[in-house]
């Protein structure tokens, strides 16, 4: 049965908006602009889809083109600096909210952010998402190592700010 | 095997994958790694960590600005190519909406667009329209699909609140003889924001719909039947400024006697209160 392009987008509008949290660092007047813009755009777009799942990443790909849109600068050309590896014990996330991992979302710059958003968050093929985000696998496997920094600033400023509050 | 292609070839890990060679190898690195055998375990401590935020819930401010934005893009195409196809990702005809409410969300919505539907034939006949009627049909189908306020109680005085809050009306709900108070939501007509308070009594249930309208005269209670070959009987009546109708599984007259009791005591009041 077909299904109107609104009701297609009512399914996905809490799933945009949280993604559009952790792109938008926690920003919440940022993060509804920027599924307004996710929405138009996929209206503009809008080719019937059936399958759920295609539907999902259909608007997960546009909700990814608005923010860098929005951020004013293509994945391509934005530099990809050296990230350190580090060893970080799982359990330390125990006590974390989601605010933690979109506060600490602010330490990637927008091509990290929206390649790790994709693959580790929405479990994206890398070569799809490399597709989304216009660029080549080895350039895809460079944004994703900014995984380490963002986890290291989530552990970090994240206990340190709870301690600050009085939480742990 | 290095620790890059063991985590390339099982990303990722959740992944139903045919175990080949590769899959193999890759599999016996990271159970022979710490370092691999921690960047899954972190994986998947950041993937429960933003699963958190599945409790967070797209704002109704931000559920009406793509209404509206979606409505408004409807209204004025744009006029280069890129305006989506006709067909499927239309909206859908009068009574198939009908068919799709009463399946989604039970046989009450579908009542609602009956009636507005009925309520929008009168408008035609009364001032005519620049689009048709089932744009102003289709508006409230739309609205409901992306998301709506509703508000359950049986408190009438909380339903006022609501209404008040909600829409900048003051009215009373109906006391309805028999029925009491179990729900009321926000409906879309013309663009204006109405609303829908439910009903239950012992035989069945009925809606009281409520919809500001500037230039409505007052009228009496009257039953609308059959313009659109619907069976369900609706009584409609106004008062200043306010459309309203009661939609139920009554008998005709038995719903026009509770909309005439009704509507000729206290709660057919209403006034507007400042724009929030």
């Amino acid at each position: 049965m077909p299904r109107t392009f609104e009701e297609l987008a009512g399914d996905q509008m809490d799933a945009l908006y949280q993604g559009a949290l952790f792109l938008s660092c926690g920003d919440a007047g940022t993060a509804e602009d920027l599924v307004v813009d996710t929405v138009m755009l996929a209206f503009q777009e809008h080719a019937a889809e059936s399958d759920p799942e295609r539907t999902r990443r259909w608007f997960e790909a546009r909700l990814v083109r608005a923010f860098l849109r929005r951020s004013e600068r293509s994945v391509q050309s934005a530099p990809v600096a050296a990230v350190e590896r580090t060893k970080l014990d799982p359990d330390a996330f125990e006590g974390l909210g989601s605010d933690d991992l979109f506060e600490a979302a602010s330490i990637l710059p927008p091509g990290p952010r929206a390649a790790l958003w994709l693959v580790l968050l929405r479990r994206w093929g890398h070569h799809d998402a490399a597709r989304v985000l216009g660029v080549d696998d080895a350039k895809l496997q460079r944004l994703l190592e900014y995984r380490d920094l963002l986890m290291k600033r989530l552990l970090t400023d994240s206990h340190l700010r709870k301690r600050a509050r009085g939480i742990s | 095997m290095g620790c890059d292609e063991a985590r390339r070839i099982l990303w990722p890990l959740e992944e139903l994958r045919i175990v080949g060679p590769e899959v193999a190898d890759a599999r016996a690195h990271v159970r022979s790694c710490p370092e691999c055998e921690a960047y899954f375990a972190q994986d998947r401590a950041l993937l429960d960590l933003y699963a958190k935020a599945r409790s967070v819930s797209a704002p109704m401010s931000l559920r009406l600005r793509v209404f509206d934005d979606l409505a408004q893009s409807r209204r004025s195409p744009p006029s280069g190519p890129t305006r989506p196809p006709p067909g499927p990702t239309n909206p859908p005809s009068r009574w198939e909406t009908v068919r799709r409410l009463t399946r989604r969300y039970g046989p009450w919505p579908a009542a609602m667009a009956a009636l507005l539907a009925l309520v929008l034939i009168g408008k035609v006949h009364d001032r005519g329209m620049d689009a048709g009627a089932s744009d102003v049909f289709v508006e409230d189908y739309l609205r409901r699909a992306v998301g709506q306020e509703f508000i359950v109680s049986r408190d009438p005085g909380e339903v006022r609140r609501f209404l008040e809050r909600e829409l900048g009306l003051r009215v009373e709900p109906l006391a309805l003889d028999g029925f009491s108070i179990v729900r009321a939501e926000i409906c879309l007509l013309e663009g204006k924001r109405g609303a829908m308070i439910v009903y239950e009594g012992a035989d069945g249930r009925v809606s009281h719909y409520v919809v500001p309208r500037e230039d409505t005269k007052a009228r009496p209670p009257t039953i609308t039947t059959g313009s659109l070959g619907d069976p369900m009987p609706v009584v409609t009546w106004s008062t200043v400024r306010v459309e309203q109708a009661l939609v139920g599984e009554l008998a005709p007259q038995r719903l026009l006697a509770l909309a005439t009791a009704s509507s000729v005591s206290p709660p057919a009041r209403a006034s507007r209160k400042p724009p929030r």
